[in-house]
């Protein structure tokens, strides 16, 4: 039947539709001409003009990787496929915090056992000045970059500089009493520093210590060896010397996938049964990601505190691995704010927490208390250091208070801010509620993005409105900074200085009246010097020792904070996969996949 | 009346469309930098020195105020230049290019099976009102709005997917590397399109296969709002007098139901249409995270929240250039989709441009 216009109520009714998946498909047809291809390779060229971002991974054919050819003779080709929770494109082995895939494709000079050993790896042997300052390195012979070129002491001389020169990521921590490097042979490299320096700790940093090839200049045709060599490596290229190298078909930017294949020379050689081929995939969220590898889809996820999941992956015959980390969560008073500025009183509450209950409940039993400043299995870590109970003591607790002045307890509300990256730290919050309950102490637990978290501590500009730009130290005895804030710290070497430098220590000039990251607030002159000696003194073992000892009985007497406690990492694996072995000096105990073999 | 009067309708919500994206931009724009964040966090590591941190606000113009920032901002963007995002270090327009066919293609998809069952079965329950029909439809379109998508596609994960094995987890194509072994020739950037493009009839299977639960997460609420509005609407044409008199003729039920009054009733129904449309976008970011569908929007999205970055606790840092990319893009769908109900809308009814 026809309606009035001539119009069937059919038609009309199709009509709807079809209007609708025209525009859908007109508009996909615009895209059509502007996406992945030539169109956007040119608006890339205006856009980039000042920030000189890269656009070479969009392709226009989706990527396919051949995992049946390995490039490497006589090896039979393995292939894992590993989960990133988050994507990232930063490859640039100067400055990038994604050294979970970089460090296949990159190595240090030195590299750090498990149980804190320094051993060679693109260094064969080193040696010292009396002063600890200089550091004279000889190279591995026979080593060469993925791009052909010979390692020797110009790669090393052009790397060291390279990365200092940029300055990016954690370069200026790593390399921060960095003076020189000079090639003093073809196969021989002399460090200077500034002052002692445990030189081969630094050579083995997870981040911003990576030897690559001098020629990367002309391989990537960069304009300049600082953002123009950035935008090279933001395209996924890499030039490193690893067992590793990008497959640049394989990869893309678009899918978020990274595929790695082993490079045929690596001077490691290469066996049946090793892992040749990695293929990177993006799955941000966890539960897709468990069910993905209980179906066999996923070979390595990496779980972020979301250890209810176990249970059900162990069942699926998945391998749970757990392994210490030099992450720890670390608790921090407000030593400005009235009440927390007595020693007591923040001794008292220290006392009350009931520790096991906190790693239990906030992250189902992985990880384990520490005493003192230092993560255990860092350097001169030392179990005996003095410590709070670990299952909380409340008469104690409240003796101490009785003490400093407040018999049967505070009567005050206080804030505590954490970041909901960790959502654990909400749950470990709430475990402290409970135990400060009996102290008449109850805490308001505020979950903020990390960038709240950080203007709240005052680390943060107020005239110029500039996050993570240093804020007088007046700040903190205000109302507006908070009582007391969690925070999920890793450093970026494993200098046991480093941590406690960051988070108690009153910063080095100019910053020495102004917040960082110290958001303890704790104004400890002698703890700062004594900090700064024992690091100096680190070359000398015996002296540092006792050094740190005392800096953590310091930090017992004081308590200007704590270290809840530190974090094991937890890995999922096929069942399949062989040889991980958790090593907490890289990053998240980022696993080194040359070590897996697969059955 | 005629085309002067449709002329100056068309012009009056184009302009409109033009106020609505500005606004947007401005709101978004001042919005997100109420946020407290620092770009630094995606370029100085972990624990970034200050000395980087004014480095790099500096090179991003960071330091300048607001108001100059914003008016930067708004020359760039009617430039077609929506800036470089601090996550991924690339030009924003080019990742919304590369993740906006897929999230079209499944807000499409959804709208098309909301629109083509809704519709049917709103005008059977207006037709059987108060009948059994009418009830059970009823209840299933009330229990389609309520149902929370979160829960539903972790719902039909478990059942298709881990359960029964029918069907898979997510990740375009069914498996996390389908497409890393699988060649396909970008023309759209849709993966579905493409392959039917490309004649790549396995691919288009596996793509569509992969599309289904995700499809469907995104289809049953507005299912159950188109069924609800065009049974309501139904109704109120089923009571005009056109219709008694029509009966009165002698003209069966379902011919005046669905030729005369269903025209009548589809004015509101079409403009709902281009907010189902345009909605779906919205209800993409999330099933595209629980699906795993890359490229998407609902990445952008996540990264650009700064959800997505979790290591050592620092998240939560906003993107600002990507957040503000999506969101001018997502109003444009929106301006667009309405624009597009409204001009649908006019070639049923032309009294609305009275």
């Amino acid at each position: 039947m026809k309606t009035r216009n001539g119009v069937t109520t059919g038609q009309a009714a199709i009509a709807v539709v079809v209007v609708i998946l025209l525009s859908a498909v007109a508009y996909l047809a615009v895209m059509g001409s502007n996406a992945p291809g030539t169109t956007t390779a040119t608006q890339t060229a205006t856009q980039t003009a000042t920030h000189t971002a890269t656009q070479t991974s969009v392709q226009t054919v989706t990527a396919t990787v051949t995992p049946t050819t390995t490039g490497v003779e006589g090896v039979t080709p393995q292939t894992i496929v590993v989960q990133r929770n988050a994507w990232s494109n930063d490859m640039d082995p100067r400055e990038t915090s994604t050294i979970d895939v970089v460090q296949q494709m990159y190595e240090t000079l030195t590299h750090v056992t498990p149980n804190g050993t320094v051993v060679p790896e693109l260094a064969t042997s080193w040696t010292h000045s009396a002063n600890f300052s200089v550091w004279t390195y000889t190279l591995r012979q026979g080593v060469k970059f993925h791009d052909g070129t010979t390692f020797n002491s110009s790669a090393v001389v052009f790397s060291i500089n390279a990365i200092v020169k940029y300055g990016g990521g954690d370069a200026p921590d790593v390399w921060d009493t960095f003076k020189s490097a000079t090639a003093s042979g073809p196969y021989s490299v002399i460090i200077t520093d500034t002052q002692a320096t445990d030189e081969p700790i630094v050579t083995a940093a997870g981040y911003a210590a990576f030897m690559f090839s001098p020629n990367i200049m002309k391989y990537s045709g960069a304009a300049n060896d600082t953002k123009g060599l950035h935008s090279w490596f933001l395209a996924l290229n890499d030039d490193g010397s690893g067992p590793y190298t990008i497959n640049a078909t394989g990869s893309s930017l678009t899918k978020q996938t990274i595929a790695l294949e082993a490079y045929q020379n690596y001077w490691g050689g290469w066996q049946n049964g090793q892992v040749t081929n990695i293929i990177v995939e993006t799955v941000s969220n966890t539960n897709t990601a468990v069910l993905e590898a209980e179906k066999g889809q996923l070979d390595v996820i990496g779980i972020s505190g979301q250890y209810q999941y176990v249970p059900q992956l162990l069942q699926s015959g998945l391998q749970v691995t757990s392994g210490q980390s030099f992450a720890a969560i670390w608790l921090l008073f407000n030593n400005q704010h009235q009440y927390l500025n007595n020693t007591l009183v923040r001794r008292a509450l220290l006392t009350a927490v009931n520790y096991n209950q906190v790693v239990n409940q906030a992250y189902f039993g992985y990880g384990a208390m520490f005493p003192g400043i230092i993560n255990p299995g860092k350097p001169f870590y030392n179990s005996n250091a003095p410590s709070y109970p670990n299952a909380g003591n409340k008469t104690a607790a409240l003796a101490l208070l009785t003490q400093a002045g407040y018999p049967g307890g505070l009567n005050v509300t206080w804030t505590v801010t954490y970041s909901t990256g960790s959502p654990f730290l909400g749950t470990a919050c709430q475990v402290l509620q409970t135990y400060w309950s009996p102290l008449k102490v109850t805490l308001n637990c505020v979950g903020e993005g990390f960038g709240s978290v950080t203007r709240q501590a005052g680390y943060f500009n107020q005239t110029t409105g500039t996050l993570f730009s240093p804020g007088p130290i007046s700040y903190a005895s205000t109302s507006s900074a908070q009582d007391m804030v969690l925070l999920n710290w890793v450093g970026a070497t494993a200098d046991p200085w480093l941590v406690p430098d960051e988070l108690f220590a009153i910063q080095n000039s100019p910053y020495q009246n102004d917040i960082l990251f110290n958001w303890s607030y704790w104004r400890n002159t002698t703890f700062t010097n004594l900090l700064n000696q024992a690091r100096l003194d680190e070359a000398n073992p015996t002296v540092a020792q006792a050094e740190f000892n005392t800096l953590n009985q310091m930090f017992y007497q004081a308590a200007p904070g704590w270290g809840l406690f530190a974090e094991n990492q937890v890995w999922v694996l096929s069942p399949h996969l062989h040889g991980y072995v958790p090593d907490p000096y890289y990053g998240f105990d980022y696993i080194f996949y040359y070590q897996l073999t697969r059955s | 009346m005629g085309g002067l009067n449709i002329g100056a309708y068309v012009i009056r919500r184009a302009l409109l469309m033009v106020v609505v994206l500005v606004g947007t931009i401005t709101v978004t724009f001042f919005l997100s930098h109420l946020v407290p964040s620092n770009p630094a966090l995606f370029f100085a590591g972990q624990n970034p020195t200050p000395d980087q941190i004014q480095k790099i606000t500096a090179e991003y113009g960071l330091d300048k105020p607001v108001l100059d920032q914003y008016y930067i901002y708004l020359r760039q963007v009617f430039t077609g230049n929506l800036g470089i995002s601090f996550s991924f270090q690339v030009p924003v327009l080019s990742l919304i290019l590369q993740g906006l066919p897929n999230t079209l293609t499944l807000a499409a998809l959804s709208t098309v099976f909301a629109l083509g069952i809704g519709i049917p079965l709103g005008v059977e329950a207006a037709r059987h009102g108060g009948r059994k029909v009418d009830s059970v439809l009823r209840v299933i379109s009330v229990g389609f709005v309520g149902i929370p998508q979160f829960w539903l596609g972790i719902m039909l994960q478990l059942f298709f997917a881990v359960w029964w094995g029918i069907l898979p987890l997510g990740s375009y194509g069914g498996t996390l590397t389908y497409f890393s072994y699988h060649s396909l020739r970008t023309v759209t950037g849709s993966y579905l399109v493409d392959t039917i493009l490309a004649g790549d009839w396995g691919g288009f299977l596996a793509v569509a296969q992969s599309m289904i639960l995700p499809v469907l997460t995104l289809t049953l609420a507005p299912l159950g709002t188109i069924i609800r509005h065009t049974r309501a609407s139904m109704l109120a044409s089923l009571n005009q007098d056109y219709v008694r008199t029509a009966k009165a003729y002698g003209i069966p039920d379902r011919q005046i139901s669905y030729s005369l009054a269903f025209r009548n009733a589809l004015s509101p129904v079409i403009v709902y249409a281009g907010l189902i449309f345009a909605g779906s976008i919205i209800g993409v970011i999330y099933v595209e995270d629980v699906f795993n569908l890359i490229p998407g929007i609902g990445y952008l999205v996540r990264y650009g929240t700064g959800t997505g970055i979790s290591s050592s606790g620092i998240s939560g840092n906003i993107d600002t250039p990507l957040i503000l990319g999506v969101a001018i893009i997502t109003a444009i769908i929106y301006a667009i989709s309405n624009f597009v109900a409204d001009m649908v809308q006019i070639y049923y009814d032309r009294r609305i441009i009275k």
